[in-house]
């Protein structure tokens, strides 16, 4: 082999990878978003995520933040945010807390006091513990 | 005798009318930001801020986790988390403070005020005393408060090798706040 047909190589296998680097970072990234779907989901209901929330902040962080979750709860409020998207706020023991999910969905297909399965990606706690880009498993 | 305890429940009530206090509140205030530095678009949205305000105090607290902030770019979205941010050890951002010129926004008269908001700002697990404009709609009895200010990201130890290149050294905030 000689020295001008490594060059070549070298030089293709570069514009190759500068392609490619650039095609995921400004092509792929923008048209796929992680997906709770996609993703197994941590299985809890919604009295204890927020009891381990209001107990230790800390230590339920770390079990739960940007972790891919399956709450079971009843319904205590639905609305809209300014997108346009549902949430629903799930009941727990604690007056001051909620699981404030927000849907995918733009329709409100659940009512308060209704029992559902909400699987999206937990974002933290306030005074509610956040989830965020969810689905409604069930109904 | 009736006429004197009915007059007298009447003050009580004009009393506890006066000093009522409303506490307004929402989860699904959006605040955005943008950070353009080049070309390459910087921007990002939070629709799930909780925001609480007491109407005749002025008391105003803001509570956002910065996991919240959606970006176009997914890779954008993950180096903002990781690398300037820090989320997973700073998972969220506070402003707490006071709408200084609360006496003279009429909740109860519709319009638009101007208000000036003083508290602390704390962002990246660093606390900045801040001073900012912004306005409050009254219409029909629902309260709309919008703010734009700036941030610079060295003033919270946000650092990182794209600051002053792709990603501006201010990021540009918008506040919009519907209770």
């Amino acid at each position: 082999m000689n020295k001008k047909k490594i060059i070549l190589y070298i030089f293709v296998i570069g514009l190759l990878s500068a392609v490619s680097i650039w095609y995921y970072a400004f092509v792929y990234s923008k048209n796929n978003h992680r997906d709770a779907a996609k993703e197994k989901g941590l299985v809890v209901n919604a009295p204890n995520l927020a009891e381990e929330y209001n107990n230790n902040e800390q230590n339920a962080n770390a079990k739960y933040l940007d972790k891919t979750l399956e709450v079971t709860g009843v319904v205590t409020e639905v609305g809209k945010n300014q997108d346009g998207n549902v949430t629903v706020a799930l009941k727990t023991n604690d007056i001051m807390t909620t699981v404030f999910c927000t849907l995918k969905d733009s329709v409100a297909r659940v009512k308060p006091e209704q029992t559902v399965i909400v699987k999206g990606i937990c974002i933290g706690f306030t005074s509610d513990v956040k989830i965020k880009d969810a689905y409604l498993i069930n109904p | 005798m009736m006429k004197k305890i009915l007059g007298g429940l009447v003050c009580l009530l004009l009393f506890f009318n006066t000093y009522s206090q409303k506490l307004l509140n929402t989860r699904t205030c959006a605040i955005n930001f943008t950070a353009s530095g080049g070309a390459e678009k910087i921007a990002a949205i939070n629709n799930e801020v909780d925001c609480k305000l007491v109407d005749n105090s002025g008391q105003l607290v803001f509570t956002l986790l910065i996991k919240g902030f959606r970006f176009e770019n997914q890779l954008m979205e993950d180096h903002f988390n990781e690398n300037y941010m820090e989320s997973t050890k700073y998972p969220k951002a506070l402003f707490k403070g006071y709408i200084t010129n609360i006496t003279r926004i009429n909740f109860s008269k519709d319009g638009t005020y101007e208000a000036e908001a003083e508290g602390t700002l704390t962002i990246h697990g660093v606390v900045q005393k801040v001073k900012t404009m912004g306005t409050i709609t009254v219409a029909g009895g629902n309260v709309t408060l919008k703010s734009n200010f700036k941030v610079k990201l060295k003033d919270y130890k946000i650092s990182g090798s794209y600051i002053g290149d792709k990603i501006a050294p201010e990021a540009s905030i918008a506040v919009n706040c519907k209770f």
